[in-house]
C-alpha cells in the first residue's frame, strides 16, 4: 500500500483525528460521544498510518504500546472504583469533583466516570492496535 | 476495626506482589509474622463492632464467637507458620511462595469474620484459588501439578455447587421444601469437598506434594477446616433438613474409617499424616450430624485441638524431610538424640492426639465418645476402630520414627530455630489446650448456637465421666498393641493399593480422562475438513435454529395476521421517501455483494450497507449508535483488508449445490431476523426502563447523553467487565498471531 496519497492522507488523519478524540470524549457527557468512540477514532488513525507506512512508524510513539495502553486503561478503569470505596457509597457510584474550563469544550465537570470513561479510552485504543498491528507485523514477517 | 483486620492481609497480598516483582532478596516473613501476631492479639480486643463492606454484593462483617476461634486459628498458626516458611523454603521456592500466601491469608480471614453468605462463597474461592497455586509450587513436578488440578477441579466444583446453594437457599428465603432441601444438599457438597469428606477425600493426600509449611497450615490447620467450620456454622439453620444430619453421619463415618486405616499403612510420612486428617474431618462431621449439644460441643474440641497437635506433626515431619532427606517411614528411626527439640515437639504432640490425661486431645476425645455412647452400636464399634487406628498411625510416628532403632543409620541434625520454634509453641498449645478447654470458654460458641444457658461448670454434670475414661483408656491401650503387632497388619496393605486404585480418585480420574476423549473427538471432527465456510455455515445454522424455536413459541404468525396495523417504519409521511432510499440501496448493495467474484468488490458493497444503516440511525435519533456504527464499520474493512489477504481465495461460490444450500441458510437468516424486529417492535415483555434512564440520566448522573451515561455510570461495573473482556480478546488473538508462524514452520 504504497500510494503516495493514502500515506499523505493517513499522516494528515492522526492530529485530526486525536483533536476530534478530544472533542467527542469531553463531549460525550452531554452530546454524542465518549470514551468509546474517542478511542475507536484514535485507533484508527494509528492504525491507518501504520497501514501506510509500516508498522514500525508506531515505534515513534513511545506511548502507544499496546500493552501499556491496555494495563493504563484497566488501572483508570478500576482506579476510578477507589474513591466510592473509600467514601463508603455504593460500589462504582460516581463521585464528581469540579468543573475546570477546558480548551474548545468550555466548562466541563470531572469526576470518578470521566476517569471511568478514560480507562474506556484507553482500553479501546489499546485494543485496536493490538489486533491490528499483530496482524500487520505478521504479514510484514511473512514478507520479508 | 473488622474492615482494617481484612485490609491489612490484602495490604500484605500488594507488599508481596509488588517485592516479588521487583525480585526482593529478604525473606516476606519479617512483614507477615508480625502482622499475623498482630492480628491475632487484635482479636482479644473486648468489642468488636460489626459492619458492612459494600462491594456491590454487601459482605457483612461480624466477630462471632465462632468465626473468632476460625481467626485465631488461622493467624496465630499463620505467624508461627511463616516464621518456619521464611527459613524451610528456599529462596527459589520463597519467589512465587508469599503472594498466592497472602491472598490465602485474606481469603481465610474473610472467610473467618463473613456473615452472610454470598460474603463467604467470595472468601471461600480466594482460598480454593490460592491452594492452586500452592499446591503445585513445584512447577517441575508433575506430581504436584497433577495433585493441584485435582484440588482446584474438585473444590471448585464443590464451590459452584454451592453458589447455586446459596442462590436457591434465598430464593426459598428459608422455608422447609424442596427448594431449601436441595439448597442444604447443594452447600453441603461444597462444604464436603473442601473438607475432602468421603466420597471427595482422595484429594487431600495428593496435595501433600505441596512444601510442608503449606501442607501444615492449608491442609490440615485451616483451609480443610473451612468446610467442616462451615458445616458447624450453618448447622442450627440447615439440621431442619433431615437429609443434613443423615449425609453427615454417613460420609463422617466413612472418612474416618477410610482415613484411620489407611493412614496406618501409610508409608510417607506426610502421607501418614494427610490420612489422619482426613479421619479427624470425617470425625467432625460424623459428631454435627449426631446433632446433639454434647456432639457438637466434641466437634468443636476436636477441630480446635487437631488444628494444634496436627500443625505442630506436619512442621515435625518438614524437620524431618529437610535434615534427614526423606520420608520413608520404614527407613526413619532412632532420631531422639540428632533432634532433641524436635522430638519433644513431636512426643507432645502426639501424647495429645492419642489423648492421655491432661492433654487437650484428651478432652476433646472424652467428649467425643461421650456423645457417641448410647447411639447405635454399629457406629460407636466404627468410632473405637477408627481411633484405635488412629492411635497406632501416631505412634508409628513418634515412637518409630524418634525411639525405634533404625535398619540403617540416618543422617541428620537439628534444624535451625525458626524451624523448631513454631512446632514446640504448637505442642505446647496441643496439650496446654486441656486447660484453656477444661474452662468452658468454648462452650461459649455452642451455647450461642444453640441458645440454651449452659452453666459454666458444664463439665461436672453433663461431661464425661469415669466411663469415658474406661472406653479411652482401653483405645490407647489396644492402639499400643496394634502399634506392637504392626508386622501382622502388613498384609492389609494390599487393600490399601486395592483402595488406591479403585477407590474415589479413579472414578474421578476416569470421567476427567472420559471428558478428555469427548473433547478431543469433537475437535477432531470439526477440524477436519471445516473451513471458514463450513464454521460459518454452523454458526448461521444454529443460530436460525435458536430463532425458529423462539419464534414458534412466541406463535409469531399470529402477529402477521393484522400486518397492516404493524408500524413498522415510524416517523411522519415525509420520512417515508428517505426510508425508502436508503433501504434501495442497501438492497442493490445486498444483491451486487452475491453477484461479484472479487472478494474487494464484496467487501466493499458489504461496507456500503453498514453505511446505509449508520444513516437509519443518524435520521431515526441514535447518533450515538450512528458514530459507533461508522467506525466500526471502518474498522472492520481495515481488519478485513489485513485477513483476507492471508486466504486464497478461489471464487466466492462453490458448487452448484453449495449454492443451493448457501442461499437456503442466507434466506433463512434473513427471515428470522425480520421476524425479530417485527417483533421485537410489537411484544414488550417487560415494562420499558427508557423513561427510568431518561429521567434520571441529568438529575442522578449530571449528563444529557443517556447512552453514555448508562455506559459509564449507571451500568459501570457492567462496562468494566466487558472493556476487560475486550482486552483479554486481544491479548488471545495476539497471541494466537504469534504463535501461528512457529507452528507453520515447525
Amino acid at each position: 500500500m504504497n500510494s503516495f496519497l493514502f500515506s499523505f492522507g493517513a499522516r494528515l488523519l492522526v492530529p485530526f483525528g486525536m483533536a476530534l478524540a478530544y472533542g467527542l470524549f469531553f463531549r460525550g457527557h452531554n452530546l454524542p460521544g465518549g470514551g468509546f468512540i474517542a478511542g475507536l477514532l484514535v485507533g484508527i488513525s494509528f492504525v491507518t498510518l501504520a497501514l501506510s507506512r509500516g508498522s514500525k512508524t508506531l515505534d515513534a510513539f513511545k506511548l502507544l504500546n499496546p500493552r501499556a495502553l491496555l494495563i493504563l486503561g484497566w488501572i483508570f478503569a478500576i482506579g476510578s472504583a477507589v474513591p466510592s470505596l473509600v467514601a463508603g457509597v455504593d460500589f462504582m457510584k460516581g463521585i464528581w469533583f469540579g468543573s475546570i474550563w477546558m480548551p474548545v469544550v468550555g466548562d466541563t465537570k470531572w469526576g470518578t466516570v470521566v476517569l471511568f470513561d478514560m480507562g474506556v479510552f484507553f482500553l479501546v485504543v489499546g485494543v485496536v492496535l493490538r489486533i491490528v498491528l499483530g496482524l500487520l507485523e505478521e504479514d510484514e514477517a511473512r514478507q520479508l | 476495626m473488622l474492615e482494617l483486620m481484612l485490609a491489612a492481609p490484602f495490604g500484605l497480598f500488594l507488599f508481596a506482589a509488588i517485592a516479588q516483582n521487583r525480585g526482593g532478596k529478604v525473606p516476606l516473613n519479617i512483614v507477615f509474622v508480625p502482622v499475623a501476631a498482630t492480628l491475632f492479639a487484635l482479636s482479644f480486643l473486648p468489642a468488636l463492632p460489626p459492619t458492612t463492606i459494600n462491594l456491590g454484593i454487601p459482605v457483612e462483617l461480624e466477630a462471632t464467637s465462632w468465626g473468632l476461634v476460625l481467626f485465631r486459628l488461622v493467624t496465630g498458626i499463620g505467624a508461627l507458620v511463616f516464621l518456619y516458611a521464611g527459613t524451610y523454603l528456599s529462596e527459589e521456592k520463597q519467589k512465587s511462595f508469599w503472594v498466592p500466601m497472602g491472598v490465602f491469608f485474606l481469603g481465610m480471614i474473610g472467610l473467618s469474620l463473613a456473615q452472610n453468605l454470598l460474603g463467604i462463597f467470595l472468601f471461600w474461592e480466594l482460598t480454593s484459588i490460592s491452594s492452586f497455586l500452592l499446591i503445585g509450587l513445584d512447577s517441575k513436578s508433575d506430581e504436584a501439578k497433577l495433585a493441584a488440578r485435582r484440588a482446584l477441579l474438585i473444590t471448585g466444583a464443590g464451590a459452584l455447587a454451592m453458589l447455586a446453594g446459596i442462590l436457591l437457599w434465598e430464593h426459598s428465603s428459608g422455608a422447609s421444601n424442596e427448594i431449601a432441601t436441595w439448597a442444604i444438599l447443594l452447600i453441603l457438597f461444597g462444604c464436603m469437598t473442601k473438607s475432602a469428606l468421603f466420597p471427595f477425600h482422595f484429594w487431600l493426600p495428593g496435595a501433600m506434594a505441596a512444601p510442608t509449611p503449606v501442607s501444615a497450615y492449608l491442609h490440615s490447620a485451616t483451609m480443610v477446616k473451612a468446610g467442616v467450620f462451615l458445616i458447624i456454622k450453618l448447622h442450627p439453620m440447615f439440621r431442619v433438613s433431615e437429609w443434613w444430619s443423615h449425609v453427615l453421619l454417613f460420609s463422617g463415618v466413612i472418612t474416618f474409617l477410610l482415613g484411620s486405616t489407611r493412614a496406618f499403612w501409610a508409608q510417607d510420612l506426610k502421607r501418614l499424616l494427610a490420612m489422619t486428617t482426613v479421619a479427624t474431618l470425617g470425625l467432625i462431621a460424623f459428631l454435627v450430624g449426631v446433632d446433639t449439644e454434647v456432639s457438637f460441643r466434641a466437634a468443636i474440641l476436636v477441630l480446635v485441638s487437631h488444628a494444634a497437635y496436627k500443625g505442630t506433626l506436619f512442621l515435625v515431619a518438614g524437620n524431618i524431610d529437610h535434615e534427614a532427606n526423606t520420608r520413608d517411614l520404614d527407613k526413619l528411626g532412632g532420631l531422639r538424640n540428632k533432634m532433641p527439640w524436635t522430638c519433644a515437639a513431636a512426643v507432645l504432640a502426639g501424647v495429645s492426639m492419642i489423648g492421655l490425661p491432661f492433654t487437650g486431645g484428651f478432652l476433646a476425645k472424652e467428649w467425643a465418645l461421650l456423645s457417641s455412647i448410647g447411639d447405635s452400636a454399629a457406629v460407636l464399634w466404627a468410632l473405637i476402630l477408627g481411633y484405635v487406628f488412629l492411635g497406632a498411625s501416631v505412634l508409628r510416628l513418634v515412637v518409630g520414627v524418634f525411639f525405634v532403632k533404625p535398619k540403617e543409620v540416618v543422617s541428620a541434625h537439628e534444624a535451625p530455630w525458626p524451624m523448631v520454634f513454631p512446632p514446640l509453641v504448637l505442642s505446647l498449645c496441643a496439650v496446654g489446650g486441656y486447660f484453656f478447654f477444661k474452662s468452658g470458654t468454648l462452650f461459649g460458641v455452642g451455647t450461642e448456637f444453640f441458645g440454651i444457658s449452659a452453666p459454666k461448670d458444664v463439665l461436672a454434670g453433663h461431661g464425661p465421666g469415669v466411663r469415658e475414661l474406661v472406653w479411652s483408656g482401653s483405645i490407647v491401650f489396644l492402639s499400643i498393641i496394634v502399634f506392637l503387632f504392626r508386622k501382622g497388619f502388613q498384609s492389609f496393605r494390599a487393600t490399601e493399593a486395592i483402595a488406591e486404585r479403585w477407590g474415589g480418585r479413579a472414578v474421578f480420574e476416569g470421567a476427567l480422562a472420559l471428558f478428555v476423549v469427548l473433547a478431543d473427538f469433537a475437535s477432531r471432527v470439526m477440524s477436519r475438513d471445516i473451513g471458514p465456510r463450513q464454521v460459518i455455515r454452523m454458526v448461521l445454522l444454529s443460530m436460525v435454529a435458536m430463532f425458529a424455536w423462539s419464534l414458534y413459541k412466541d406463535q409469531v404468525w399470529l402477529m402477521f395476521s393484522d400486518f397492516g396495523s404493524l408500524k413498522i417504519l415510524g416517523g411522519a409521511p415525509g420520512w417515508f421517501w428517505i426510508d425508502l432510499v436508503i433501504v434501495s440501496f442497501v438492497m442493490v448493495a445486498a444483491v451486487a455483494a452475491t453477484q461479484t467474484s472479487s472478494i474487494l468488490a464484496a467487501l466493499t458493497e458489504m461496507g456500503v450497507i453498514g453505511l446505509a444503516t449508520t444513516l437509519i440511525f443518524v435520521f431515526f435519533g441514535a447518533p450515538d449508535l450512528a458514530l459507533t456504527q461508522l467506525l466500526v464499520e471502518v474498522l472492520s474493512v481495515l481488519l478485513f483488508v489485513l485477513v483476507v489477504r492471508r486466504y486464497r481465495v478461489s471464487g466466492l461460490t462453490g458448487s452448484r449445490i453449495g449454492n443451493g444450500v448457501n442461499v437456503l441458510i442466507s434466506v433463512s437468516v434473513g427471515l428470522c431476523f425480520f421476524a425479530f424486529v417485527i417483533l421485537g417492535n410489537v411484544v414488550q415483555h417487560a415494562p420499558s426502563i427508557t423513561s427510568y434512564f431518561a429521567e434520571r440520566s441529568y438529575t442522578m448522573a449530571f449528563g444529557r447523553n443517556v447512552v453514555n451515561v448508562i455506559l459509564i455510570d449507571f451500568r459501570a461495573f457492567d462496562t468494566l467487565g466487558e472493556i476487560t473482556v475486550l482486552g483479554i480478546a486481544a491479548i488471545s488473538v495476539y497471541a494466537l498471531l504469534r504463535k501461528r508462524p512457529r507452528e507453520i514452520q515447525g
